[in-house]
């Protein structure tokens, strides 16, 4: 026993603990994309599913570092590492199972059984996950009597690897279940290789035969096929593609093509209603448009639309290329002669492109998410100003409200109007499918119909016929009157028109959000009840770290766009970080003045505070290379600081090294879990960034104020026992 | 002191409450410390009664030992003291079941009657539309979930009593009234009372209606009824259930009613894919109708368009509108419309006997009208409807 438990710490465990974080970022990327497949994919479900993955970690940590008998061998490592290859596989099967067993079809779920029905499929996952960490720090050889901050820096770049691996290569060229059971079978093969010192060949023969077994399953049942059938039961599907930017399927019924992302529905073809409103009630505004911007949505059959216009040119933009390509490939995508397309953040091209348009038509969906709402704020509409002829038209639209604006319609209507209204001297409001949001600083009408009639356009729908004058008036101006103009205006580092969003999607659903409370409470209890000083510093530093990744991220898609591989090489960055600041903190030139958690904890909490500054700097800069550079160096530095708490805190714990790695980890995914939850479903969109840097500063001075009055309770104690 | 001596020093009590007061303190530093109130703001039930216009001792209800029993719908609601029905609308107060949607409307519109849609029912003409707030269902793809699915105590509503929706109707010359967009049935008193005086003013009365209601109630208002359009959300009760939390025999319990009342009806069937699209339920419903004398009611298939909570599927499409259509002909249905579907043929009225074309629609406007006194100008075939003279 005690030869193979030798074999195991020296060079099993450290490269389990890189296996633990690779496995950690891959399936994360993974199943997050494929539960908001199942799930409507907002902030709020993303907020919940990543935090529910974050606290069921740190309990499966804080419950891994009690296990009395996990001493006895290594038999329990081999199983848990076994499940955290496999059981990803199995989520991802069952999540769509699931739901077509559960929920009717095409029926959004809600708040609450998004939550609990999260939590309960990863439960397994994120416990094994979680208890694996403390159980494998006792066997990583100690250096300078330190394995736990080792431990921490070995699974960020195990992190740090499966992070890059899957932005370079997996997501753009495998499918979620090639790419899950790739993980498994190098999870099987770490634990043949890992148990060749052990004396039963059974358990070899018994884990060769499942990763066989389950190779087999995944080449010949196909389960990415049959999942994606349990998400369109009684529709052919006649397409399917996982790509980084979302799951996109295509569906087939009769001529008509339906395109969905995850699971939501893109556009079907031939829906004339809205075609024709997403182009003419813009383009009627101006008698000869030459040159049009099209921010998305030429698949669905906008372009021949626009030639209707007898433009001259049309600038498409289309941030996924795989959509142009299954639409090539299903026959439905027909480019134009006028066309050109250029595949990148639409944002992106906007703010940098040299032309001039005579109509900018922005086809995004809803607010819904912080990418999203890029396309709703002043920032975005004053530079689309600068790129539109003075006489420009800008269209964006917002999801009806039938025949009543309820309020958290009404509140969304008047911030996006508003802000429209900042950058423009004219803004109407097109009553339609959708509601369509028209502005420019020369003169827009409602004589839409007349218009086209008068220069010969022909439309089935946006037509007298259907449009009757006096009615579209009257309508027009009862959404005018229901602007509220103290409504705020949508800005990029202040995003009221998202939140706004959350609000109403919640609204949709009956029950309150104070169910979600048990099972936060139940998972967290444990961990308070015997939470130390150590600990909730490093709550404090989990908290304050994950804010300010939400915020550098956010902070670069506002101001570089959605790039895919940039924002996971940030996320490396910040994991990189982690495993620098490890590695400074046990540096022996390290300052004195700061090497002690109650002075560094304000520290950091200054960076949190720093943050929404230096991106308000960078905005007013407007330059690639410095927001890059900053928003790196900022990840390097939260990530060195979160490394850097975690080997503080582990210093001045005095538990056995397993219950202090469950703890102090388990603290750390707590206060990330809470971090990330916060800063993104509600401080930033509610309040903006600088109130996220402020709560997240001011989480740290608290872990500062905690750990100085622990320190100074301890003097005064022995001074009285002196 | 070593490092690791303060690790466990502080106790439980000092520990939370350092923990609660800096907390607090981080949560004053974004402003706004009510969190979860404002998160939780738009999931609250509001089921109180929060003012005193617009309320009006319901109709159809009996006073128990319990409380209250409303029998005005198939939801057949027993209420204690303060709470509120299904509809949200209906509220217990002192023993008493109060509507809460009387006179205090949250959307009111003109609109074509062909929106309704009422094809075969004075076309061309407009409709003064009047909704409050509730509705008995909880159909997972309304429209009009922002009036349905709310209160009238939570919505922002107008002061418009029966004499002055019928002041405003005659002023903005419209022919009929509509109870529509939300479910009139819920706010009965009000469309009862403005039916009674509108029909003293001889302006029509228009239904638009889940249909759910029980036939006590629906005798009394049919009376003062010109027209209803009765959604047939569809023929299984299994769907029913799921998709609107509804039963279907009160359904068509409520179209032979109508018959027998002499209202003109006309019925709308959304077809959604993946739930009402199955083409065997559609023929058994059509033969339904057909055995049940509804062959000359117009049927309206009506394409649906993914809203509320059935974002997850696509629109219908036209080629199963169109089978649905041939599937109803061919059971026997005379007039036989396809809906949201701009420009397609089968928005036009045909004559069921020599197949002219009768009424040549676009839209909601009339281009062709080859009707003479409400006979097919064609071959004299009567067409069933309410035409003007």
């Amino acid at each position: 026993m005690e030869d193979t438990r030798h074999n195991f710490r020296a060079r099993a465990a450290p490269a389990a603990l890189f296996l633990l974080g690779m496995n950690g970022i891959v399936t994360q990327a993974i199943l997050l994309r494929e539960f908001l497949t199942v799930f409507h994919g907002n902030e709020m479900t993303i907020g919940i599913i990543l935090a529910n993955w974050m606290l069921l970690t740190g309990a499966g940590a804080f419950a891994g570092g009690r296990i009395r008998r996990a001493n006895r061998g290594e038999g329990i490592l081999f199983l848990l590492l076994f499940l955290n290859g496999f059981l990803p596989l199995l989520i991802a099967f069952l999540l769509p199972f699931l739901r077509s067993l559960l929920f009717p079809p095409g029926v959004m779920i809600g708040l609450i059984e998004c939550f609990y029905g999260s939590a309960l499929l990863l439960l397994p996952f994120c416990i094994a996950a979680g208890m694996l960490f403390p159980l494998l720090v006792p066997f990583v050889r100690e250096e300078k009597g330190d394995a736990l901050p080792r431990s921490y820096a070995v699974e960020s770049i195990g992190g740090i690897a499966g992070g890059i691996l899957l932005t370079v290569a997996l997501l753009f060229l495998l499918p979620a279940f090639t790419i899950l059971l790739l993980q498994f079978l190098a999870t099987g093969i770490f634990l043949l290789l890992a148990s060749r010192s052990r004396r039963s060949a059974g358990g070899s023969v018994a884990i060769a035969l499942l990763l066989l077994v389950a190779a087999g399953a995944v080449l010949i049942l196909r389960p990415d096929e049959r999942s994606r059938q349990y998400l369109h039961p009684g529709r052919r599907i006649a397409a399917w593609m996982d790509t980084p930017y979302g799951s996109l399927a295509a569906t087939r019924s009769g001529s008509q093509a339906d395109f969905f992302e995850n699971n939501s529905l893109l556009f079907s073809t031939g829906d004339v209603t809205a075609n024709e409103e997403a182009v003419h009630f813009a383009l009627s505004q101006r008698s000869a448009p030459a040159r049009v911007l099209l921010l998305s949505g030429g698949v669905a059959g906008l372009i021949p639309e626009i030639e209707k216009h007898a433009v001259r040119r049309i600038d498409y933009v289309e941030i996924n290329p795989a959509l142009i390509g299954m639409a090539r490939e299903m026959g439905i995508y027909a480019p134009g002669s006028r066309m050109r397309l250029f595949l990148t953040d639409g944002r992106r091209y906007a703010e940098r492109t040299g032309e001039r348009y005579d109509a900018a038509l922005v086809n995004a969906p809803d607010p819904s998410t912080a990418q999203l709402n890029r396309y709703f704020s002043t920032e975005f509409f004053s530079r689309l100003k600068e790129r539109l002829a003075p006489d420009g038209v800008v269209s964006i639209s917002l999801a009806s409200s039938g025949e009543y604006q309820g309020e958290d319609a009404r509140r969304l209507h008047s911030i996006l109007f508003n802000t429209l209204r900042a950058s423009f001297g004219r803004v109407i409001v097109v009553p339609g499918e959708r509601n369509y949001y028209l502005a420019s600083d020369s003169a827009l009408t409602l004589d839409i119909a007349r218009n086209l009639a008068e220069r010969g356009i022909s439309t089935q729908y946006v037509n007298a016929d259907y449009l009757q004058e006096d009615l579209l008036a009257a309508r027009s101006a009862e959404l005018a009157d229901n602007v509220d103009p103290g409504a705020p205006v949508n800005r990029d580092f202040a995003p009221a028109a998202y939140f706004e969003q959350l609000l109403l999607w919640m609204s949709f659903f009956e029950g309150s959000a104070w169910m979600i409370l048990p099972l936060i409470l139940l998972l967290l209890f444990p961990g308070v009840r015997r939470m130390s000083a150590a600990g909730f510093a490093l709550f404090a530093g989990g908290f304050a770290g994950a804010s300010i990744e939400v915020m550098l991220i956010l902070g670069f898609q506002i101001l570089c766009g959605y790039l895919y591989q940039a924002v996971g090489a940030l996320v490396a960055a910040f994991m990189a970080g982690l495993a620098a600041g490890v590695a400074i903190a046990r540096a022996k030139k390290f300052p004195a003045r700061i090497d002690r958690l109650d002075r560094f904890l304000p520290l950091f909490g200054l960076l949190a505070l720093f943050v929404p500054f230096l991106l308000e700097a960078a905005a007013r800069i407007r330059q690639d290379l410095f927001t890059s550079a900053a928003v790196g160096i900022l990840m390097l530095a939260a990530g060195a600081a979160g490394g850097m708490t975690f080997a503080f805190a582990s210093r001045i714990h005095t538990a056995p090294a397993r219950t202090r790695a469950g703890e102090l980890y388990g603290a750390d995914l707590a206060g990330a879990a809470l971090g990330a939850f916060a800063a993104s479903v509600y401080l930033i969109p509610r309040f903006g960034f600088e109130a996220a840097g402020r709560a997240a500063c001011g989480i740290c001075l608290l872990g500062s104020i905690v750990v100085f009055a622990a320190r100074a309770m301890e003097a005064r104690r022995k001074e009285r026992i002196a | 002191m070593t490092p690791s001596e303060y690790s466990r020093i502080l106790s439980k009590r000092e520990f939370l409450r350092c923990s609660l007061a800096g907390f607090a303190g981080c949560i004053c530093a974004t402003q706004n410390w009510n969190l979860l109130d404002e998160l939780s703001r738009p999931l609250a039930a509001h089921p109180s009664l929060q003012r005193e216009s617009g309320v009006r001792e319901a109709l159809f209800y009996e006073r128990s030992a319990e409380g209250v029993h409303c029998m005005k719908c198939p939801n057949s609601c027993r209420l204690k003291e303060g709470a509120s029905g299904i509809c949200r609308n209906r509220v217990v107060r002192g023993g008493r079941l109060y509507s809460i949607a009387y006179g205090n409307p949250c959307a009111v519109h003109i609109d074509p009657i062909e929106k309704k849609p009422l094809f075969h029912f004075l076309p061309s003409t407009r409709a003064f539309s009047i909704a409050a707030a509730g509705c008995n269902l909880r159909c997972l793809n309304c429209q009009n979930w922002q009036i349905s699915q709310f209160s009238p105590a939570e919505t922002q509503n107008r002061d418009l009593p029966p004499e002055k929706v019928v002041e405003e109707c005659a002023a903005a010359g419209s022919e009929s009234i509509a109870y529509t967009y939300s479910e009139p049935t819920t706010f009965y008193e009000y469309a009862l009372d403005t039916s009674v005086l509108a029909r003293g003013k001889k302006i029509r009365n228009v239904l638009k209606s889940n249909g759910y209601i029980n036939e006590e109630p629906l005798r009394k208002l049919a009376k003062h009824l010109d027209a209803a359009n009765i959604d047939l959300k569809s023929f299984d009760d299994a769907v029913y259930r799921k998709l609107s939390s509804a039963r279907l025999a009160p359904v068509l319990k409520t179209l032979q009613v109508l018959r027998e009342e002499k209202v003109w009806l006309e019925i709308t069937s959304l077809v959604i894919p993946s739930w009402t699209d199955d083409m065997e339920t559609i023929a058994r419903m059509c033969e339904w109708l057909v055995a049940n004398g509804f062959r000359d009611s117009p049927l309206h298939f009506t394409r649906f368009t993914p809203l509320y909570k059935l974002v997850q599927l696509p629109v219908t499409p036209v080629a199963a509108l169109e089978e649905a259509r041939e599937r109803a002909r061919k059971a026997g249905m005379k007039y036989v419309y396809i809906g949201n579907v701009p420009g397609h043929a089968a928005e036009n009225t045909f004559c069921a006997r020599c197949g002219k074309l009768l009424i040549e629609r676009k839209g909601y406007r009339i281009t062709l009208l080859n009707l003479n006194k409400g006979k097919c100008s064609g071959c004299g075939e009567t067409i069933p409807g309410v035409w003007h003279s």
